[in-house]
């Protein structure tokens, strides 16, 4: 292989780059197994102590427990609300329709988390619509709700959907259209073909998307804190609190290697499930 | 497959996406900062968007954010642009390790990013806090900000970079002249990316911003914690008109399904 100069100019600004990654997340990888003894005093010799604290600790446990929840009553919701409008915009001719979806979705992209929380905040809020409906219908729950596990649900839901919705438009355009011709000329009725064909053949584009928003929602920071109004938090709430409140970093960093691990296994139990799923 | 069904479910994703802007919208303009009260002539005041903009608190933070935001989306581009090149026309031995090396900041979470920052900025002494912000935010924003240079480049048909080279013109200057011009779009696209990510971003940019330094995001959240401020609304419709005017220039640039298209098809 020639070493092309240009070649190399062009690496150093990546290498650099990949240093950047790379660095603070090692550094934090190390720092979890220091020994915490008080604000930036962090002191050999290397221990497990952070860890066992993370695995031992009823709130930490709880709370990454309740975070898994969380993030997967989030994306599931995510996924089925987004999938109609994923289906209109991969199948639909109408080219007006599909550029005010499209806008309405990369809007909702764009727009800042904060915005669309506090929108939320005022919904189920104690003035909000979802008081007045509740009442309205004669159900009881209406302004209680904030602050609760399900307002968190409800805003990571809102949060997510337009990433589903996304991620699934180029699975979903895989699927030939002529399969589902045929099947309806053997006879099966729309929904039987809905069911029994489209919706196995789309398991591949579910898939990528709940993979997604679990990554988003697990990570979750801004809309617990919003939502959750801190009797709801979720794991990076909790990072925040032990590491800007008592700098605590070696405690922060060993839950923030948790969360990873955490994260992984997550996505990869929840690929799992839909492959056996798309199978059953 | 029930039509009225399917119509209705896509409308009412739709409606369920757009509506809570509005409701913010309608409640900035409200004397008494009720919620979702309609705007009658009794009702609307510029009140909260006066007293917003007096504050120096959130006017800093938005500059602040504004600073941040533009230097990430040009360092993000421009290393991006040097990436998607060696991406997309190189081939070596690791060069799909490199690729995942670059992509990988998805993975994890962004208080462990912010987090992991803050702790090696305070070790090096570095305490340059808008510095610090525009480092960390290029590392959470170029994944996806690289995304639509890649397939820019990919897209780009290099017979007529080589035909301009064949002709007599130097490589830079046919990369230059010929290339980059086509390209434009997607440095369009890649640069708004890393900035509404960079504006956007609370998880990051709360580990690393101290008594003199907040962005935007990080004051409002700050406000709305302390109590309940109407002004929160007004800084929320400054930023939904931000989203709209990036939204249309990716519109004009690159057309919305394109763009879509070529970023999340794999």
């Amino acid at each position: 292989m020639r070493i092309n100069p240009g070649l190399v100019l062009l690496l150093l600004p990546l290498v650099c780059l990949i240093l950047l990654f790379v660095a603070p997340l090692v550094n934090i990888f190390g720092v979890s197994f220091y020994h915490y003894e008080g604000v930036l005093d962090y002191r050999l010799p290397l221990t497990l102590q952070n860890y066992i604290h993370t695995f031992q600790s009823g709130t930490i446990r709880s709370t990454f427990l309740r975070t898994g929840m969380i993030a997967l009553y989030s994306s599931i919701l995510a996924v089925v609300i987004s999938y109609p409008v994923s289906y209109y915009l991969s199948w639909s001719t109408n080219r007006r329709g599909r550029a005010l979806v499209m806008s309405a979705i990369v809007f909702s992209l764009f727009a800042s988390t904060i915005a669309r929380g506090l929108s939320w905040i005022y919904i189920l809020g104690p003035q909000g619509a979802a008081g007045k409906i509740s009442e309205f219908l004669g159900l009881g729950i209406g302004s209680h709700v904030l602050h609760t596990e399900f307002s968190v649900v409800v805003g990571l839901t809102y949060i997510a959907m337009p990433f589903a919705t996304l991620t699934m438009i180029s699975p979903l355009q895989k699927i030939r259209p002529v399969i589902r011709d045929a099947a309806m000329m053997l006879g099966a009725s729309r929904v039987e073909t809905f069911l029994y064909i489209t919706v196995p053949l789309s398991i591949p584009g579910i898939t990528a998307a709940l993979a997604v928003c679990l990554t988003l929602t697990l990570a979750a920071f801004v809309i617990p804190l919003m939502l959750g109004g801190g009797i709801v938090d979720m794991v990076s709430n909790l990072i925040f609190g032990r590491v800007r409140e008592t700098l605590n970093f070696p405690l922060g960093s060993a839950m923030s290697m948790a969360l990873l691990c955490f994260s992984i296994a997550v996505m990869y139990l929840s690929t799992v499930a839909t492959k056996r799923l798309g199978r059953a | 497959m029930g039509e009225p069904v399917y119509g209705i479910s896509v409308a009412l994703g739709i409606v369920f996406l757009l509506v809570p802007a509005l409701l913010i919208i309608v409640t900035s303009f409200d004397t008494n900062g009720i919620i979702g009260r309609l705007p009658t002539s009794a009702n609307f005041s510029l009140r909260w968007y006066y007293s917003f903009i007096e504050d120096t608190k959130f006017t800093d933070g938005f500059v602040t954010s504004l600073i941040v935001a533009s230097s990430c989306g040009a360092l993000t581009t421009t290393t991006g642009l040097c990436a998607s090149y060696i991406i997309t026309r190189y081939a070596f031995r690791g060069k799909n390790l490199l690729t995942e090396l670059l992509m990988s900041p998805t993975v994890f979470p962004g208080v462990a990013i912010g987090l992991s920052f803050m702790y090696m900025f305070i070790g090096l002494g570095l305490r340059q806090a808008v510095l610090n912000l525009i480092i960390a935010h290029v590392v959470i924003s170029f994944p996806l900000g690289l995304r639509p240079l890649i397939a820019a480049f990919e897209t780009f048909d290099i017979t007529i970079e080589k035909a301009a080279v064949m002709l007599g013109a130097s490589r830079l200057r046919a990369f230059r002249e010929v290339t980059l011009p086509d390209i434009i779009p997607g440095f369009i696209a890649a640069y708004l990316f890393a900035f509404a990510i960079s504006f956007d971003d609370v998880a990051v940019a709360v580990f690393l911003t101290d008594v003199h330094t907040t962005t935007f995001p990080v004051a409002m959240l700050a406000a709305f914690r302390r109590s309940v401020d109407p002004r929160v609304n007004v800084g929320c419709v400054f930023l939904f008109v931000m989203t709209v005017v990036i939204v249309f220039i990716i519109e004009k640039s690159i057309g919305l399904e394109k763009l879509v298209r070529s970023v999340y098809a794999r």
